[in-house]
């Protein structure tokens, strides 16, 4: 539903963005991930006018973004960054609203949204009265993604909007995002340097490199496509490990079996990833789940056969 | 390299304009004269280079003495590592910028009586302002590591404020310095309204004649004293490496 | 509460000094006879100096000490009354074995009476909540001059002598000031705004500003008589609306570009230092220029900006002495009168009200300024 097609973008001898087109569809998260200097940001930012490029035509919903006055455009768009950019002298309630009041939505219904989304993100109502400076890292990003959302826009774009965050932090706040992503189901572009990250939140994940795109794929079936050293060097030896992450003990075909005492248990909600290592440390004992009352035996090569259906399927 | 130059350069120019204009003074004069078609060549009392050493004499002694004193003050203030003292000084040296250089040397009149004595309680006074300022926030912007692996050496606290802080602290006081300079040579014309020497004396004449020739004869070398001088103590000021 | 002793410290030496060793009053004949110095124990005699200096003592002693803040509230009171109570003794005293006319002859203020002050001002500034006692050890003498209590005392008699032209100077220079200071702000905060938004051209503009500091302000004066005086000697109507060359239009012309320059400075630090990401989402967000501008940068660049024409002001109300030296009028006229007549209680009459006003507009900025701050900073819990 987001359409680039053919972006150029030169800053002097560097080339940000080589002739690149991409697709994003309608209500997938997508995610730009590469090193640094490849061109993931500026993209991104071609896409809300910050940037604007040398060459190529960008479409949403099949009309010309050109078609808008950027700020039109920027105000139907969420859009998150890094340093989050919290209005310092507004309070919360009026960061989150500025959007809104620029859109002239009533007061009402701009203040249920902002205890709509308040509690979206999982922050207290009490905190509409509070200043930026008193917030925790982790609590001003999920403020900046409700001023991100608060106009409601079909398209989120966010530039490693968790980068400055602890990682403990980070995580919460990944998981939280996910959750909301699965809920709201948003258009959105995600750039991060983070291949964790990108495994985690991603539908499709887009790799950069130098302007262009080396693949675009499922997180699954990144690296399959064409042999290519600089794609299998940026995620590493150990990708397949890393893609554990995104699948459940409930994701498994697995047999039933009865529990004994000295099975060793774990939560069905448990990514493969931990499985694989409780597995791995468990030697002869025996490690069930319980799925609906219903006791199953998981096995390393339950999660062997599942990984190499996903993988080359 | 080319940096190098600039700043130079500019210094040079500043500095050659200045003798050009004290060597030739009649004929600049005259030039003006015809130029504005306004004022008389008066024949003045005073050569421009006795002024201009008049001028150079007030601005020196009272800088100099500020510089002995304020950096003075400011260490014994932070010898004594007394807070209150440092923030009673702070406190008296920002009334002290209130109140306006015209009335201190009005004020200092009556005292002191008409002649250079007011203009250099004045100048000394505004110069003593900044630079105790400056010795005080450079002492104090040390990092304190520095402070503390000094102490852990073994370090007597004069020690410390002597060897360490202050050298470090350098760069600032020079700019404390320079700021002092640079206000005093463009005030210290301001004496003139109270019978002192130096390059006020040609500007107030002027006005007082509305002979324009006359204010520039003597404001041109004040401002160009003035820049040389900020350029110079620019340069001088030591960069300081330690992050 | 340690604080605060130092200064009571202080004032204990400044009051001993004072008392014993500086005269509080000069006793003139007339105008421009020299004066007989009449120290303290003239007043109260020797016995009453050290009955004062040793309550003085007990007294700052008390406000050293922690005790109840209703007694220090009396102390802190009595002290600030002293001044008046000095120069209204200082009024009714009649010197022994002088002959003089008490029309002509007048007293002025002495050192002692200055350091008298100083200790009153540091012993009350060493305790919290003390502004309004400022207000009223200066408002006290104050008061009982326009009372016709103090006739005696120097500054007064000159005051009742130039009474007319002091209050037609005092609009004068208060009009200078402030009207210059004004007309500054809105170009210094564009000229601060242009500077930050092309970078190239920041040097440019702020060595220009900073040139008019650079430059004795007389000779600026000086410069601008010229221009004025020929246009207003080619355009007629100029001079029927008061602008020439001398009076009123080169001083206001010079201190508005003298103001100029704190203000631009200050506008283009606090424009630098608004932080990036702030500026990066609002732009993001679709704000557009003009509301990023007044709904963000502004706002949030406001303190500092006040804080330059908080400097602009206050430099002002000083310069604008200098405005008596072109006819401009203002204090600078009265004092200058009172240079070229050796009147020093007439300078001191045309410089007391500059410290002043200078001083209140310095504390009331200063209010405004913290006030503000406070606002962006929002209440803490």
């Amino acid at each position: 539903m987001i359409k680039l097609s053919h972006m150029t973008k030169t800053y002097g001898a560097i080339t940000a963005l080589d002739d690149l087109s991409l697709e994003v569809r309608n209500g997938e998260c997508l995610v730009l991930i590469g090193p640094s200097g490849c061109g993931k940001s500026t993209l991104l930012k071609t896409i809300n006018r910050l940037v604007e490029p040398d060459a190529g035509e960008i479409t949403i919903h099949q009309k010309p973004i050109h078609d808008y006055a950027p700020e039109v455009l920027r105000r139907q768009i969420g859009y998150c960054i890094q340093g989050v950019g919290l209005f310092p002298h507004l309070s919360v309630s009026d960061n989150i609203a500025v959007v809104p009041r620029l859109l002239k939505w009533d007061e009402p219904k701009i203040q249920a949204r902002i205890d709509e989304l308040l509690t979206l993100t999982g922050l207290p109502l009490s905190y509409k009265t509070k200043r930026p400076h008193q917030l925790s890292g982790g609590e001003a990003q999920r403020v900046g993604v409700c001023r991100a959302l608060a106009a409601d826009p079909e398209v989120l774009l966010m530039d490693e909007p968790f980068g400055a965050v602890d990682p403990m932090t980070r995580e919460q706040i990944q998981l939280a995002f996910r959750e909301l992503q699965r809920r709201l189901k948003k258009t959105v572009l995600f750039v991060t340097h983070d291949l964790e990250e990108a495994i985690l939140l991603g539908d499709r994940i887009a790799l950069m490199h130098r302007g262009k795109i080396l693949e675009l794929s499922t997180p699954e079936s990144l690296g399959q496509s064409t042999p290519n050293e600089t794609v299998n060097q940026f995620i590493g030896a150990d990708y397949a490990l890393r893609i554990l992450r995104r699948s459940t003990l409930e994701d498994l075909k697995l047999t039933a079996v009865q529990p004994q005492t000295e099975d060793r248990r774990l939560e069905s909600t448990s990514s493969l990833k931990e499985a694989l290592a409780v597995l791995l440390e468990s030697g002869n004992q025996r490690v069930i789940t319980v799925i609906d009352h219903q006791a199953y035996r998981v096995d390393v090569g339950d999660i062997m056969a599942h990984l190499q259906a996903v993988r080359y399927g | 390299m080319a940096k190098y130059i600039k700043t130079w350069g500019l210094t040079l120019i500043y500095g050659l304009s200045l003798v050009w204009w004290l060597a030739d003074t009649s004929r600049i004069k005259a030039q003006l004269v015809e130029w504005f078609g306004i004022g008389s060549p008066l024949i003045e009392r005073t050569p421009l280079s006795t002024l201009v050493w008049q001028h150079i004499t007030l601005v020196s002694i009272a800088t100099l003495a500020a510089i002995l004193v304020g950096i003075g003050l400011g260490l014994a203030v932070r010898l004594s590592r007394s807070e209150e003292l440092e923030s009673l000084v702070i406190r008296f040296g920002a009334l002290g910028e209130t109140i306006p250089s015209a009335a201190v040397i009005a004020l200092s009149v009556p005292l002191l009586g008409y002649g250079n004595e007011p203009i250099l309680l004045a100048l000394f006074l505004y110069a003593i302002l900044p630079i105790v300022r400056n010795t005080l926030s450079g002492l104090n912007s040390v990092a304190p590591d520095i402070t503390e692996a000094a102490k852990g050496m073994g370090f007597t606290e004069i020690q410390q404020v002597f060897k360490v802080e202050f050298p470090l602290a350098f760069p600032t006081l020079i700019a404390g310095i320079r700021t002092a300079l640079v206000i005093n040579i463009s005030a210290a014309t301001l004496g003139a309204t109270v019978g002192a020497g130096g390059l006020g004396v040609p500007i107030i004449a002027g006005i007082r004649t509305s002979d324009p020739v006359l204010v520039l004869i003597g404001s041109v070398p004040v401002i160009l004293m003035a820049l040389v001088a900020d350029r110079v103590l620019r340069s001088i000021t030591p960069q300081r490496s330690i992050p | 509460m340690t604080s605060g002793r130092l200064r009571l410290r202080l004032a204990g030496l400044v009051l001993l000094g004072s008392s014993f060793g500086l005269p509080v009053g000069d006793f003139k004949i007339n105008r421009i006879m020299r004066p007989i110095p009449v120290p303290l124990s003239d007043l109260i005699g020797t016995f009453g100096v050290i009955l004062v200096v040793f309550i003085g003592g007990v007294a700052l002693w008390t406000l050293a000490k922690s005790m109840s803040s209703f007694i220090k509230r009396w102390i802190v009171w009595g002290l600030a009354l002293v001044p008046g109570v000095l120069i209204f003794g200082l009024s009714t005293f009649i010197p022994a074995g002088v002959e003089f006319n008490p029309e002509a002859a007048r007293m002025a203020l002495g050192a002692g009476t200055a350091g008298i002050y100083l200790a009153v001002l540091l012993a009350i500034t060493s305790q919290p909540s003390s502004r309004w006692l400022i207000v009223v050890s200066i408002g006290l003498p104050i008061g009982l001059a326009v009372l016709g209590q103090i006739p005696m005392i120097g500054i007064v008699k000159e005051y009742q002598n130039y009474k007319s032209t002091f209050n037609a100077e005092f609009i004068r220079h208060l009009t200078l000031a402030l009207s210059s200071g004004v007309i500054a702000i809105l170009p210094g905060i564009l000229m601060g705004y242009w500077a930050y938004k092309y970078p190239k051209s920041s040097e440019g503009i702020l060595s220009v500003v900073n040139l008019f500091q650079v430059a004795p302000t007389l000779s600026l004066l000086g410069l601008i008589m010229i221009p004025l005086s020929l246009l207003s000697k080619q355009f007629p109507f100029l001079k029927s609306l008061g602008i020439s060359g001398i009076g009123f239009a080169p001083a206001f012309i010079v201190l508005t570009l003298y103001a100029l320059m704190p203000i631009v400075a200050n506008a283009y630090a606090a424009f630098k230092q608004l932080d990036p990401a702030v500026l990066e989402s609002a732009k993001g967000m679709g704000l557009t220029s003009r509301q990023i501008l007044r709904q963000v940068s502004l706002p949030l660049a406001s303190p500092i900006i006040l804080s330059g024409i908080r400097t602009a002001f206050t430099q002002n109300i000083g310069n604008a002495i200098l405005a008596g030296l072109v006819g401009g009028g203002g204090f600078g006229a009265i004092i200058f009168l009172g240079l070229s007549q050796s009147a020093s209680d007439l300078v001191l009459l045309g410089t007391l009200p500059v410290v002043i006003m200078a001083l209140i507009t310095e504390s009331l900025f200063e209010r405004i300024q913290a006030r503000l701050e406070r606002q962006l900073r929002g209440a803490h819990d």
